[in-house]
């Protein structure tokens, strides 16, 4: 019995901040820098009270009106999110009852960002792979944009909110073949966490504070209110040069492969300029390089479901091709796998 | 690594005209410094000088000058580790 992956759908919510939109706000910008620097037309925002949990249920109910399974199908729930309803509880439990999922059913949340979705396929490969379940939904939801301040235009430029809803199913395996999800590299550094980090809102730092008026100050003495998104730009940048190319070589090696093998490169789409430099620097063929960020922006853990769906559809992924899906960011956190493509339709 | 060549990349990089970077210019008064060109010279550090100049690094320097010489120090030192 081997994990594969069956089938992705993923929503944005409504609301669109486009270029000229952002320029309003900080007139020494240009909708065009803007584009050319980021790749990035348009980012989604969720409104006030549309939560992870919220984009999570259009997303997933996309999938079962699909066809791709149905509620009672589903065995296992795992929500990759940043920005849960909830201290507590979980999430995922919500879910469970949100969408009419069986009590029998596992769900459980973890805490990752732009790495997620390929920890996600990790576990479900492990849950089904030691005959566990047979049905796993690797849902990915994150609303950043609750955390970021309007004119910080370091951060506003580039995340998006959006959920993605992936099915990862048990099917009969072929010896013969490669596996369909897998093998996997991983890696972690908490030396970065201070790099993008949101200071406030968890127990270091809580936002009782806030409600006697007080505010929260860093060790600079800036005021943090409310939780706040910080992004050191040029340190993850950094970070991307020194991690990825050894991330891709650690799965190129671990696989037995060359990158003649590999039909698509999809990474992380953190931002199309950072993109085409480790591009270029990894000596990857544009061809094979695929971005889509442009209608959605830096979406976290949903990027990589939401460009392996926009790949499907533009017709450059066909059945049996082999992707290399490459994940790095907050925490810092990066991961790597391959996937032989079985999704038809 | 040679001083025209550094000015050079310099002036692509902050699209300005010819002659307007010199070695005395004060780093962060170059104009269009902003933390997208912030990233943008690391990236051309490493992909045009082949060396990696931590953010810190490059605040500490005050001059176009004090960088090229921590290019040079990392391109010795990068010599002298292979």
């Amino acid at each position: 019995m081997q994990a594969i992956l069956k089938a992705i759908e993923y929503y944005l919510p409504p609301q669109v901040l486009n270029n000229p939109q952002l320029c309003e706000i900080a007139p020494n910008w240009s909708p065009q820098k803007i584009q050319s620097k980021t790749g990035i037309e348009e980012r989604r925002i969720s409104e006030e009270e549309e939560l992870s949990s919220d984009l999570a249920v259009k997303a997933v109910t996309k999938l079962f009106e699909s066809g791709a399974c149905q509620p009672e199908d589903i065995d296992y729930l795992m929500l990759c999110t940043q920005s849960p309803d909830y201290f507590l509880p979980t999430t995922a439990c919500l879910l469970q009852h949100r969408l009419g999922l069986r009590t029998s059913c596992g769900a459980l949340d973890f805490n990752l960002g732009c790495s997620g979705f390929i920890y996600g396929l990790g576990m479900a490969k492990g849950l089904i792979e030691t005959g566990q379940v047979k049905n796993v939904l690797v849902v990915t939801a994150e609303t950043y944009t609750k955390f970021i301040t309007p004119t910080d235009m370091s951060v506003r430029t580039l995340f998006g909110d959006a959920s993605a809803a992936t099915l990862i199913t048990a099917q009969d395996s072929h010896s013969e073949q490669a596996p369909a999800i897998g093998p996997f590299v991983y890696g972690t550094d908490g030396r970065g966490a201070k790099n993008l980090i949101v200071q406030t809102g968890g127990m270091r730092k809580p936002v009782a504070g806030f409600a006697s008026g007080g505010g929260v100050e860093d060790a600079d003495e800036h005021v943090l209110v409310p939780p706040t998104l910080y992004m050191n730009g040029p340190e993850i940048f950094l970070f991307t040069l020194d991690a990825v190319p050894d991330l891709v070589a650690g799965i190129c090696n671990r696989a037995g492969i060359t990158f003649d093998d590999v039909d698509l490169f999809l990474f992380h789409q953190a931002n199309e300029y950072m993109l085409r430099h480790l591009r270029d620097k990894i000596e990857i063929p544009p061809e094979r390089f695929y971005v889509s960020m442009s209608h959605c922006g830096n979406t976290v853990s949903s990027t990589i479901p939401i460009a392996l769906k926009e790949a499907h559809k533009a017709g450059r992924l066909k059945t049996g091709d082999r992707v290399m899906l490459v994940g790095f960011g907050v925490g810092y956190s990066w991961g790597a796998t391959m996937l032989r493509w079985a999704m038809n339709t | 690594m040679n001083a025209p060549q550094f000015l050079a990349a310099l002036h692509e990089l902050f699209d300005v005209s010819a002659g307007s970077i010199h070695k005395e210019t004060v780093l962060q008064d170059i104009a269009g410094w902003s933390s997208m060109t912030f990233i943008g010279l690391i990236a051309m550090l490493d992909e045009d000088f082949g060396v990696r100049i931590s953010p810190g690094t490059i605040l500490r320097c005050h001059t176009v000058e004090d960088l090229m010489d921590e290019v040079t120090v990392e391109l010795s030192s990068t010599k002298m580790a292979a």
